[in-house]
């Protein structure tokens, strides 16, 4: 787990590489503070920076960047290879030998014997680039499933890239210029939507994809995409295949060379991570979790019966409101881009960090796999029922569309003068404003209020189902551009790296054969029937999710804040979330001093 | 100017017309950069991946239940061509034709149609074959296609312009053996392959798969480790688990399954030559994927195969009906199979495949194909 950046072909000296090189170990530095090292070539078209939060060999011999012997290949990497000691047996026995025992080491081998495509073997989440100093190519790669991001920004033949948006800025050689299409997707739908950035010209790869620059020129190519199949399987059948499935994610995911331990909360997926991986480790496990006076949104107590039942050792922290507030700030502070979401991770990062420890799993992709969301049904219904409705819909989507009605209401008016096909119904569901409202609050950010949408929110390769197709989407647009995003962002925040066993590669593909009326069944029952081992007392309870009491907070200085957005606002605000989105990208846009789309440069 | 492009299916269906289509759009977009490209989807229910996708509007009707997508898609295609009264119209299947004809009656609106395989062999339906002929312009992806769709709308083959398939030579080029797939398939570096690539479906038998199966036993007497990897997948898959029982081949044999199309590339290049001897091909685009990963290809010598190997001069050319003959190119392109590092043969064959159907050609092709319609825009003739 680390920071990664690089420059390359951008005609610089080596004292001024040098010089902005330092800048990204020191913007990164939160990420990886255990290690910090750089590379330029000697020809200087390649400079690579990396820091580094140790956890797999935590010697020296695992320091980046690192270089093949013969000085042709040098990486930088971030992340984590799950299945790298498998990977280094295959080598050995075709006769390689390893100076280090880290995963990055075996990438490195990887990629000089079988090129870019060796990405497509591995089991874990990264961001990679590697420099050929020999063919004089650059090869920079993101995980299949997009848990850790990258972000580069290309210009007269030069390539940057780096693992947070903040960091390529703080390169100077991109322009603090706001993207118009990035901001209105971030107000239709609460986040940016990849592979946009907010910044104008910086874009996310693509989960899945690899990029290779040579002379100047950069192609992607995709090597992975989520692809539902809906095979014959008998549910018992289907029980015993998820559970094998998740038993062998959990224990890759428990390797590592530093105590590893469990974000738990009062749901499904916590708990089948904490049944599972207490029998995996010999280890007492540890256990966090954030609890609050509220009793609506309070999980502690059932967190706490649940940690005692499988005897892991467990912190909890009670959250009031004056403490939530006093960290508001801070949080604003470390995001890399806005979101609607964010401060649960941020919050309970920080409790595992005050408890010294760097690794821990979250449950986090449980509900897109198994159907936990109350998109699965609804988002179907929507689609079957105004394809029925065709010859009145419009007529009913305007008068949804009226501002007496509330933002939900809105979205649906808006939905039903659409296509009825399941990005549409969707969005109406996921999303933040609608596209009249954001018509009218681009101005204020000096966007452009024409132009198309972004398209890729609405792209949806075929599915066997529908209910597959809202799979989809969960995985590769609200998992993607808003939760891995904000999880690694306020993870990082803290050093501290978030391991994700449910959105593995290798468990996926065992899933995805299984047909979604058994995959997707109501009350994530395919889950609950493969872990037997999750307690009553979680089994029974509504699902609830990892919810704060966000407008309760919102009060005092807080208050003010939110009162002027609202005052400000072009349109009617209806709701506490709304505010915050338009708030959050505020922030962003202040505190980095980005321009305007249209040059209006300064305070919003 | 604008343009509206007709299709039956552009990103969710895997064949020759979806993938042809989007050759079209890309072409038309490098050929007229300025223009409003409207592409109307008669079969998707979803939007195309922005990022490979150069229209400007993309309008899927695919969720109309069967019995009425026909009627909302015809609907769709008269109200937006009287809103944007386009330049001209082009479609990729014929059968939407009989619109274009009644547009262009009422607004002269000029209309191109595309034929592929089958669907132009044989045109029983009158209204059809009466507004193709009218067409200002009609072509086909094959000499052989256009030969068929000739005698079915009885005019001259001059009356039909050529416009081959193409393919991407930046997206299919020659690479060592995958390693990743080799570990999937438990496969050697240097063991011989086979690879078919088809929808495993009763109506796709013609692909030939069957027969390279049955020819399977006699490759093996000349070479005991040959694997052939036969990619698809389709309800026929039993019947051909069956039939790889029978003549005792399941060793020798993978049913891959559904190939994603960024495993394509990976899967040409694990094999030492491609063999698809079917005989009922418009064209056949896969040969020219093979071709530009540089490798041997055998192909039906009954159908557009022919065209897409260049009379032999790209592949081998078999009768799809002789096993024995199937059995013997095989073995034939396994032996002269080039496995050096710089493999000049494989080379030759990318080099050939590229100069006459690379996408460059495709484009400059459909200029010069849509050259007479773009004068007849402003004369508009009927």
């Amino acid at each position: 787990m680390c920071g990664i950046a690089g420059i390359i072909n951008a005609g610089l000296s080596r004292d001024d590489l040098e010089a902005r090189l330092r800048r990204f170990e020191h913007d990164l530095d939160h990420r990886g503070p255990d290690d910090r090292g750089h590379f330029i070539s000697k020809d200087t078209v390649a400079a690579l920076a990396s820091t580094r939060l140790a956890i797999q060999d935590l010697t020296q011999a695992g320091h980046q960047p690192m270089q093949t012997a013969d000085g042709r290949y040098t990486i930088v990497f971030n992340g984590e290879i799950y299945n790298f000691k498998e990977l280094r047996a295959d080598l050995e026995r075709e006769g390689e030998t390893f100076d280090s025992g880290s995963d990055t080491e075996v990438i490195l081998r990887m990629y000089a014997l079988y090129g870019p495509d060796c990405v497509r073997e591995f089991a874990g989440m990264f961001g990679i680039a590697i420099w050929d100093d020999l063919e004089k190519t650059c090869f920079i790669a993101r995980g299949a499933l997009g848990i850790k991001p990258l972000y580069y920004f290309e210009r007269d033949g030069a390539l940057l890239f780096g693992s947070e948006v903040r960091a390529l800025l703080g390169s100077g050689l991109v322009p603090r210029r706001l993207s118009s299409e990035a901001v209105r997707g971030y107000l239709l739908f609460g986040a940016v939507p990849e592979p946009l950035t907010l910044i104008d010209g910086v874009f996310a790869l693509p989960a899945g994809h690899y990029m290779i620059w040579r002379g100047g020129n950069t192609r992607i190519t995709k090597f992975w995409d989520l692809q539902f199949g809906d095979q014959r399987v008998e549910e018992g059948e289907a029980a015993s295949s998820v559970r094998a499935a998740l038993v062998d994610s959990i224990q890759r995911h428990l390797v590592s060379d530093v105590p590893v331990g469990v974000f738990l909360s009062g749901g499904i997926d916590s708990t089948t991570l904490v049944a599972l991986a207490s029998r995996g480790t010999s280890e007492q496990l540890r256990t966090f979790c954030i609890s609050f006076d509220n009793p609506e949104f309070n999980e502690g107590d059932i967190a706490a019966r649940t940690a005692k039942h499988f005897g892991t050792q467990h912190a909890d922290w009670r959250l009031d409101s004056g403490t939530a507030k006093s960290l508001l700030a801070t949080f604003l502070e470390k995001s890399d881009q806005p979101s609607i979401d964010g401060f649960n991770t941020f919050c309970v990062s920080k409790l595992a960090h005050d408890n010294g420890l760097k690794v821990v799993l979250s449950g986090l992709g449980g509900d897109e796999l198994f159907g936990g969301y109350r998109s699965f049904r609804i988002v179907p219904l929507m689609v079957r029922v105004s394809r029925l409705l065709e010859p009145v819909k419009t007529g009913v989507g305007e008068l949804l569309q009226q501002r007496f009605t509330s933002a939900r209401t809105n979205r649906l008016g808006h939905f039903l003068t659409d296509l009825p096909i399941t990005s549409s119904a969707y969005w109406a569901m996921r999303g933040i404003f609608t596209p009249k409202e954001v018509a009218k609050l681009l101005p204020r950010f000096g966007c452009v209020a024409e132009g198309e949408d972004s398209q890729l929110s609405w792209f949806v390769p075929a599915q066997p189902t529908l209910e597959d197709e809202v799979s989809y989407l969960e995985v590769a647009r609200y998992m993607r551009n808003q939760l891995l995003r904000d999880s690694d962002v306020m993870s990082m925040a803290w050093s501290l790296e978030l391991r994700v066993p449910f959105v593995d590669v290798k468990l996926i593909e065992g899933l995805r054969r299984i047909p979604a009326r058994l995959r997707l069944a109501q009350g994530k029952r395919l889950l609950l029937s493969a872990v037997p081992e999750i307690p009553e007392w979680v089994r029974g309870r509504p699902k609830q999710g990892f919810m704060f009491p966000f407008k309760d907070w919102l009060t005092g200085e807080w208050g003010d804040v939110f009162h002027r957005i609202e005052l400000e606002s072009p349109i009617p605000i209806k709701s506490w979330y709304r505010s915050w989105c338009l708030f959050a990208l505020e922030s962003f846009v202040t505190a980095n001093q980005i321009e305007m789309a249209e040059g209006v440069a300064g305070n919003v | 100017m604008k343009i509206h492009v007709w299709v039956p299916d552009y990103t969710s269906a895997i064949g020759g017309i979806q993938t042809f289509s989007r050759f079209l759009v890309r072409g038309l977009r490098d050929v007229f950069p300025t223009a409003k490209i409207s592409v109307f989807s008669k079969n998707d229910t979803s939007y195309p991946d922005p990022g490979s996708d150069p229209s400007d509007r993309f309008t899927p009707l695919g969720w109309w239940t069967p019995k009425l997508r026909t009627f909302a898609f015809v609907d769709e295609l008269l109200w937006a061509a009287m809103r944007d009264r386009p330049d001209f119209i082009i479609m990729t299947h014929v059968n939407f034709a009989p619109v274009a004809h009644w547009l262009r009656l009422l607004f002269r609106i000029p209309y191109v149609a595309v034929g592929h395989g089958v669907e132009v062999w044989e045109i029983r339906n009158f209204q059809v074959c009466r507004s193709l002929r009218a067409a200002n312009q009609l072509l086909a992806v094959s000499h052989f296609t256009r030969q068929r769709m000739a005698s079915a709308l009885d005019v001259e083959e001059t009356r039909i312009a050529l416009l081959p398939n193409t393919f991407d030579p930046q997206q299919f080029y020659p690479e060592r053996k995958p390693h990743f797939l080799l570990k999937r398939y438990g496969l050697k570096a240097n063991q011989p392959v086979i690879l078919t690539i088809a929808r495993l479906a009763s109506a796709e038998r013609y692909k030939g798969y069957d027969q390279i199966l049955r020819a399977l036993p006699t490759v093996r007497r000349q070479y005991p480790d040959v694997h052939y990897v036969l990619g698809g997948r389709g309800p026929d898959r039993p019947r051909v688990e069956r039939l790889i029982r029978e003549l005792d081949i399941a060793a020798n044999v993978t049913l891959a399954g559904f190939l994603p199309d960024y495993e394509l590339r990976n899967h040409y290049n694990l094999c030492d030559v491609f063999a698809m001897p079917s005989k009922g091909e418009g064209f056949g685009i896969v040969f020219l994927e093979a071709l530009g990963c540089g490798k041997p290809v055998v192909a039906g010598n009954k159908d557009g195969s022919v065209d897409a190997v260049l009379n032999g001069e790209l592949g081998a050319l078999v009768d799809p009906d002789d096993v024995n003959a199937i059995a013997k190119s095989l073995q034939n392109a396994i032996h002269h199979q080039d496995r050096s590092e710089n493999n000049e043969i494989g080379q030759l064959l990318r080099d050939r495949v590229i100069d006459v159907y690379g996408y460059d050609r495709f484009r400059s092709t459909l200029k010069a194909v849509l050259q007479p319609l773009q004068r007849s825009t402003k004369s508009c003739v009927e």
